[in-house]
């Protein structure tokens, strides 16, 4: 896929797939590659007493400097469709296959997914009030149905 | 009736008074919440279900007008002591009637189930750093299967890695880095059987 032009920052939607036979990657809705994975039992590591790390690693490799907003971590292997149809929907949290949502409302790591595995921080990182006009990538045609795309909260 | 609290259910005094709840005095400068306890405070109490017709007097209105009420009665535009009158069954911004320069923010349409959170809860961006940290989840123990799903949101300054799944024995990392006209995106396994990719 053509990168021209993209700047890495501005906003940008990431999308790793992983299913049992290929992993796919997606910037910006677009198919930035597929991966055939040459042995599938590597994967299911991944499931039992698996955490998520978000931008630190204790100084083990570089951490990136910079923001994440709305992280969604899915138990299923997403179409790319899917992923296209929902980037811009907030989400109820109850959705078939969520296992987590971090979108950081009120400067906490809550996780409004069902599966409740709240993110807590290492070290100082910081928040910044984002609205959902910022999450706009440029050229994108969604502007109005992401602002009138509220979700219900729900939390037990 | 100086001191007393008083609930009416459909228009008749209810026996389920709520007025060992109440907690006496005026808060001012606060913003009134509907539907929830506090709106800085999404954990607590949310109602679900819909508003309609709120009514804010600056008096104690008597039984025979709140029965009145309750029958459907329209209160008098007339009436200085009525502060704040919203029908929020109507969608949109809408002032009140009543010239007391309240606005209430706008529900975008009946379909929210629980509006005000919704529109007050501000989504943050996380901003990470090597030095300032990040954050970590607590550890799942239920997922099952093989496939996966990861999206999230990143602007980025520098190069490195975003983000990283750990699991009992081996870990994915995904970073992100710019190389000529193309981002990179990288997926591998700290032991090492993902393999990992690129764009070309």
């Amino acid at each position: 896929m053509s990168t021209v032009g993209k700047a890495l920052n501005e906003w940008h939607h990431l999308a790793v797939t992983i299913s049992s036979t290929t992993v796919n990657g997606y910037l910006d809705v677009q198919e930035a590659f597929t991966e055939t994975v040459a042995d599938p039992e590597s994967l299911p590591m991944l499931g039992d007493q698996l955490y998520l790390q978000f931008g630190s690693f204790e100084g083990e490799v570089t951490a990136m400097d910079g923001s994440l907003a709305e992280i969604r971590l899915w138990n299923r292997d997403l179409s790319i469709g899917e992923i296209r149809h929902r980037m811009y929907h907030s989400l109820i949290g109850n959705e078939f296959g969520l296992v987590g949502r971090w979108a950081f409302e009120n400067v906490l790591g809550r996780d409004t997914s069902s599966s409740h595995r709240h993110a807590f921080r290492v070290a100082k990182p910081e928040f910044k009030p984002l609205s959902d006009l910022d999450l706009e990538p440029l050229g994108s045609p969604y502007l109005v149905a992401q602002v009138s795309l509220l979700e219900d909260y729900h939390f037990d | 009736m100086t001191g007393m609290t008083n609930f009416y259910l459909n228009g008749q005094s209810s026996p389920n008074s709520p007025a060992n709840f109440v907690i006496e005095g005026v808060i001012p400068n606060q913003p009134l919440v509907l539907g929830a306890q506090r709106a800085t405070d999404d954990i607590d109490s949310i109602f679900t279900g819909e508003l309609i017709e709120l009514r804010i007097w600056s008096r104690a209105l008597s039984p025979s007008e709140v029965a009145e009420f309750g029958r459907g009665v329209i209160p008098g535009p007339s009436d200085p002591k009525l502060v704040d009158y919203q029908s929020i069954g109507a969608n949109g911004v809408r002032e009140d009637l009543e010239n007391s320069s309240e606005i209430f923010l706008p529900f975008l349409n009946n379909d929210i189930k629980s509006p005000l959170l919704s529109g007050q809860a501000t989504i943050q961006a996380l901003q990470v750093s090597p030095d300032k940290g990040g954050m970590k989840t607590l550890a799942y123990s239920n997922l099952s299967g093989v496939e996966f799903s990861l999206e999230f949101w990143a602007q980025i300054n520098t190069d490195g890695y975003i983000m990283r799944g750990v699991g009992a024995n081996k870990q994915v990392n995904i970073s992100l880095a710019r190389e000529g006209d193309a981002i990179k995106v990288l997926v591998n396994c700290a032991v090492p059987r993902i393999k990992g990719s690129s764009i070309p």
